[in-house]
């Protein structure tokens, strides 16, 4: 299982992506919005981490540009450190986001979304 | 009355006169002079006949008379035997003569009785024969009447009282009758011989027949042409001898008298020859009179009938009398009438007029009858409406000057009354108590006493400019009241004029404006606060951007120590490390999560302070909640050695974001594990129902907190106590979170608190519906 890790945070990138190995899957990560959407445009993902706020083109911009493209992956999860509400969590699912977590939760329940 | 009568009396009595009288005045004068007219016409018309006839048969009579004496004088034989006594005869023959004359003449006088005695003279005037026989004056000589006889064919003599013997039945009597000479030459062969002349009785002459006249005043006589009577006057009685007798003639006109016109009338006529009606002159006896005189042929006499005017002119002498009398009642009438109309007319004028006179001086309790609908009276109603108007404008005079007088006295304003010296002449109580002095110190004092000594230049030029332009266009001056006291104040002016326009003194008005500097300073000092707390609300949003990027930035590193330490507790690793390296990782994690929920709480607070947390409302049971929280709870309290206990008895629904009364939940519960003592520590959770809202309730048994502390804890970034921040952590954010999210959801929250025994917070929830 391909999953790309979008966060403009490199170290969060590097644990995640060492994690994600470990536990035995394909981990790429790219470290800005643009990126992310170059990258999933151009390879298929299963799965998405997705960072929201982050220079060059935002997580929403990357769930705006991604959704209905022909490389969409299955699963798109937000991971961000900014507290959300009940309204924004709505909205970015509607955007095509299969989750939104934050931050604070572990890496060992990220990785029960994604799989 | 008379001294009542105004112009307008005279003036409308006048016209009234012009109205009446005049044109009767007028009508009578030409119904008078009309009637004058004809009435003298008619008078002359009868006049002019009357004398006519008088002179014709006075003419047919002298005619007849004179025809008869020369009849006598062509008698042969009376020539030829007064030719022989002219010849001087013998004495014998004479008296033959004289007898046969005697006989002849007698018998002429027979024959003609008018003939009272016939005369022969010779040519020298001497008697020849005479039928009387003593004839009062033998001698012609002279005698007009016997010049003229032998001059022409015959003479009239003047009229002549003679004496004669009247016989009849009583006896004989001599009477003095008026007579005249008759006379006619005596012609023969050899000329004229003598003159024959007889002395007619002029009584036989045709009397003048007056009965077409229908007046009593007719006179009627002859004159001749010198102006003397041949034939007295009809009226005239006293025609005697003895005013006859000097010069036996009597003239018509006493030359002497006054009124000579009658001689000057003949004069006239005998110079013309004219016709002459005469009209309205003074008689014989200076009366006036109309007459007609008219010339009797064959003589040169004159036969004159005239009335008396006033008898001729009775009638219309009546009618003037009549007339005027008339006039006279026609002007007493209208003159009753005028005055009554005019009185009637002119009273309600009069009243008016006292009335405006009363009104002018001053006086407007005036009564004024103004019913009726003439002009008068109209002009009464609107007289009496100014009046009304008057009342009511010296009313709302009054009234303003009371009102005037009230403000002046009663305003809040500070009013002073000035002369143009600047001595205070009369103020309000206002202003002698903001000046601190009495009435009466006031009164007399300059204004210049009242201002503050700083600014005496600026109220002197105030002053001067107002004494020359008698205007103050609102000046800002500062006042010095008794006590030394000094305040600002704005001048304004109202002029006073004396009835000559003369610039007398002023109404200043002096407004207090020293709470205006008070507002001016109060609404610096508000803008002043108004900047400050702008830097602060900047300071505060800086600061909010700053806690948000911190708390972000803060998170970030978090992850990757958290998620290596989770790789570190992999089961691939299991084997690589110790227990006690796997529980300092273990530290790590639980140390990380302790900083993730206070990120959480900085920026829960930030959000709840923008006011950008949303509120998700919703029916929920308390039950769920509360055991979900006993869950994640159970271990570390048993970690910490704490009862939890959960009182909760009964299932409540309540409205609230479930999110948030679980953040609220852990924030009371951590907040009283900080400080529960070690040992025998106790957290309780419960709820209890009031009314409609459900009272959660998180009691400790911790050290509790001092009562002027208690109204600070739910303060941002407050802390118990500097040195709790060391033992206790947390950054004074959890009260404050939780009294915004109750707050949020229309709830309140409180403590309750003994120092040492411990505390317990209440909030409340709206009760929610039971499922």
């Amino acid at each position: 299982m391909k999953i790309l890790i979008v966060d403009d945070d490199q170290e969060t990138c590097n644990v995640l992506e060492q994690y994600l190995k470990l536990r035995g899957y394909s981990a790429t990560s790219v470290y800005d919005g643009k990126s992310g959407i170059t990258e999933m445009k151009r390879n298929h993902y299963d799965r998405v981490v997705l960072d929201m706020s982050m220079p060059r083109s935002s997580g929403i911009d990357v769930l705006n540009e991604i959704k209905d493209h022909e490389n969409e992956p299955e699963k798109i999860v937000v991971y961000t450190a900014v507290p959300f509400s009940k309204d924004e969590e709505n909205i970015i699912k509607e955007k095509g986001a299969y989750a939104l977590l934050s931050k604070k939760i572990g890496l060992v329940e990220l990785t029960n979304y994604l799989v | 009355m008379l001294e009542n009568l105004s112009s307008y009396h005279i003036k409308i009595l006048v016209l009234m006169l012009c109205l009446g009288i005049i044109p009767t005045f007028i009508l009578s004068v030409i119904i008078i002079s009309e009637n004058l007219t004809s009435n003298t016409n008619q008078l002359e018309d009868e006049l002019i006949s009357s004398a006519t006839t008088f002179a014709d048969d006075t003419s047919v009579w002298l005619t007849e008379n004179i025809r008869h004496v020369k009849d006598i004088s062509k008698d042969r034989l009376i020539i030829s035997e007064s030719n022989n006594l002219v010849q001087g005869i013998e004495l014998r023959d004479s008296f033959m003569s004289h007898f046969t004359l005697e006989s002849k003449l007698a018998d002429e006088i027979e024959k003609n009785p008018n003939l009272l005695e016939i005369i022969i003279y010779g040519t020298d005037g001497n008697l020849i024969h005479s039928t009387n026989y003593m004839p009062p004056d033998t001698s012609f000589v002279g005698e007009d009447h016997f010049l003229d006889a032998l001059d022409n064919d015959y003479g009239l003599s003047d009229i002549i009282l003679s004496e004669q013997i009247i016989k009849n039945k009583i006896g004989e009597y001599e009477q003095n009758i008026p007579t005249m000479f008759f006379s006619a030459p005596i012609f023969t062969e050899i000329g004229t011989i003598g003159v024959v002349s007889a002395r007619v009785d002029v009584s036989t002459m045709p009397s003048f027949s007056n009965d077409e006249f229908m007046y009593n005043s007719v006179d009627y006589y002859i004159v001749n042409d010198d102006g003397y009577f041949v034939t007295p006057p009809s009226l005239f009685t006293g025609f005697s001898e003895s005013q006859i007798r000097p010069e036996l003639k009597l003239r018509v006109v006493d030359p002497d008298s006054k009124s000579g016109e009658l001689v000057e009338i003949i004069q006239d006529f005998k110079n013309d020859g004219r016709t002459v009606n005469l009209d309205g002159y003074s008689n014989y006896q200076a009366k006036s009179v109309i007459g007609s005189i008219v010339p009797i042929i064959g003589s040169s006499m004159y036969a004159i009938v005239e009335i008396d005017k006033n008898e001729a002119f009775f009638e219309i002498l009546q009618l003037q009398i009549w007339l005027y009398s008339a006039i006279g009642i026609l002007f007493s009438i209208i003159v009753t009438i005028s005055l009554f109309f005019t009185s009637n007319l002119l009273e309600p004028l009069k009243k008016l007029k006292d009335a405006t006179k009363k009104v002018s001086a001053g006086n407007l309790d005036v009564i004024i009858d103004s019913t009726g609908k003439d002009e008068i009276h109209d002009l009464s109603k609107s007289f009496k409406s100014m009046i009304d108007s008057l009342k009511e404008s010296r009313s709302l005079q009054a009234q303003a000057e009371t009102k005037y007088r009230t403000l002046y006295e009663n305003s809040p304003s500070l009013h002073r009354t000035v002369d143009v010296n600047g001595v205070i002449l009369d103020c309000n109580e206002s202003y002698a108590k903001r000046f601190g002095y009495t009435k009466s110190e006031i009164i007399g004092s300059s204004i210049f006493d009242h201002t503050d000594p700083c600014n005496l230049d600026i109220m002197k030029s105030v002053f001067t400019s107002w004494k020359s332009t008698a205007s103050v266009v609102e000046a800002e001056i500062w006042f010095q009241t008794k006590d030394g006291k000094k305040f600002p104040g704005l001048i304004s002016v109202n002029s006073l004029y004396d009835k000559d326009g003369k610039l007398v003194g002023s109404n200043t008005s002096i407004q207090d404006i020293s709470d205006f500097y008070k507002t001016l300073e109060a609404e610096e000092e508000r803008k002043n606060v108004e900047q400050e707390m702008q830097q602060i609300k900047l300071l505060n949003k800086q600061k909010d951007e700053f806690l948000s990027i911190i708390s972000h930035e803060l998170r970030t590193p978090l992850i990757p120590i958290k998620g290596n330490c989770e790789i570190l507790l992999d089961e691939n690793f299991q084997d690589k490390l110790s227990d006690e390296q796997r529980k300092f990782v273990k530290s790590i994690i639980s140390n990380s999560k302790r900083l993730d929920i206070l990120i959480d709480n900085i920026l829960l607070a930030q959000k709840l302070d923008l006011d950008k947390y949303q509120f998700l409302i919703e029916n929920i049971g308390v039950n769920r909640i509360i055991n979900d929280l006993f869950q994640s709870y159970t271990l570390l309290m048993e970690q910490k050695n704490i009862k939890f206990v959960n009182s909760i008895k009964n299932d409540f629904n309540v409205y609230c974001d479930e999110n948030a009364l679980y953040e609220i939940l852990t924030n009371l519960i951590n907040n009283a594990m900080e400080f529960i003592p070690k040992e025998n520590g106790v957290i309780e959770i419960g709820v209890t129902e009031k009314n409609d809202m459900i009272e959660f309730f998180v009691k400790d048994n911790g050290s509790g907190i001092s009562p002027e502390k208690q109204s600070r804890i739910f303060d941002k970034f407050y802390q118990l106590d500097s040195s709790h921040t060391r033992i206790h952590g947390g950054l004074g954010l959890g009260l404050s979170i939780c009294q915004k999210l109750v707050k949020g959801m229309s709830g309140t929250i409180r403590v309750m608190s003994q120092e040492g025994k411990g505390t317990t917070f209440y909030f409340t929830l709206k009760k929610g519906e039971k499922n």
